[in-house]
């Protein structure tokens, strides 16, 4: 087994990567559905199904290409629904380990410091199955 | 990719040197050997250090950290003409602007500045300044 730098993660919007990128990351949050009850004997008990999954993608950096800048500032009704977005794992154990599917961004954030350049910083909620190819 | 690192380091000291020329005194990149106290040598004069290139790259582009130290020195009774040519540096490189062959300039910023002496009671004054550049 090789560890991988965290750089070569990617990701990417239709196909380009975003510029300026320092940190990537991924999440998964799973709920689950609780079903204990007097029978549990005091011991949780959960569903074999989950409530709720979600995968979060986040990516921050220092800010160069606008692109998420100018989805995150557009007006426009869905402007903040991205079809078009890919993770790659930089230490995959396969040669193409993507992540794709339908993201939110949910969160952008942009930190000007008098004393560095801009900083950005985003977060995309998964809608829908991701998939994993 | 060695490569690339001394053109960083090439471009800044060259950029530098260009934007202090107006000054009007001798700039040196290298100190001939008779500036180290001989008699001979030329006083005040400016020594543009070779820079110190630390990483600031991003997924996308290689860039540096820079500090860069420029050096004015003078000899006499006073550090006031050293100080006064100190203060015209400060003028021109700080929140300034620079033609980077290669790079482009985000920031460059005086981040410090004082006066040594030294053995040979020479005035040393150092500024130090902190550049943030991208590969173009």
């Amino acid at each position: 087994m090789v560890a991988g730098p965290g750089r070569k993660c990617v990701i990417k919007k239709a196909g380009t990567a975003i510029a300026g990128v320092r940190v990537s990351g991924i999440a998964i949050d799973n709920t689950p559905i609780d079903i204990t009850d007097n029978d549990s004997v005091g011991i949780q008990q959960l569903d074999t199904v989950e409530a709720f999954r979600v995968l979060t993608l986040t990516v921050s950096g220092v800010e160069k290409d606008h692109v998420l800048r100018d989805k995150a500032l557009d007006p426009t009704e869905g402007a903040a629904v991205f079809t078009d977005l890919t993770f790659t794992f930089g230490n995959a154990l396969t040669t193409n380990d993507v992540l794709s599917g339908t993201f939110f961004m949910s969160n952008y954030k942009e930190d000007f410091d008098y004393k560095g350049s801009a900083m950005f910083s985003a977060s995309f909620t998964s809608s829908g199955a991701w998939t994993r190819t | 990719m060695g490569d690339l690192r001394q053109a960083a380091s090439v471009a800044v000291q060259t950029a530098i040197i260009d934007a202090l020329s107006e000054i009007g005194i001798v700039i040196f990149g290298v100190r001939p050997q008779e500036q180290d106290g001989g008699a001979d040598g030329t006083y005040p004069h400016i020594h543009v250090q070779d820079p110190i290139l630390g990483e600031w790259d991003t997924n996308s582009e290689f860039g540096h950290e820079v500090t860069q130290r420029i050096h004015v020195r003078g000899r006499g009774d006073s550090s006031v003409p050293v100080k006064i040519v100190q203060g015209q540096i400060y003028e021109r490189l700080h929140n300034g602007a620079l033609a980077l062959d290669g790079w482009s300039l985000i920031l460059m910023q005086q981040e410090t500045a004082f006066v040594d002496r030294l053995p040979d009671r020479t005035f040393d004054a150092i500024s130090e300044f902190r550049l943030l550049i991208e590969q173009t």
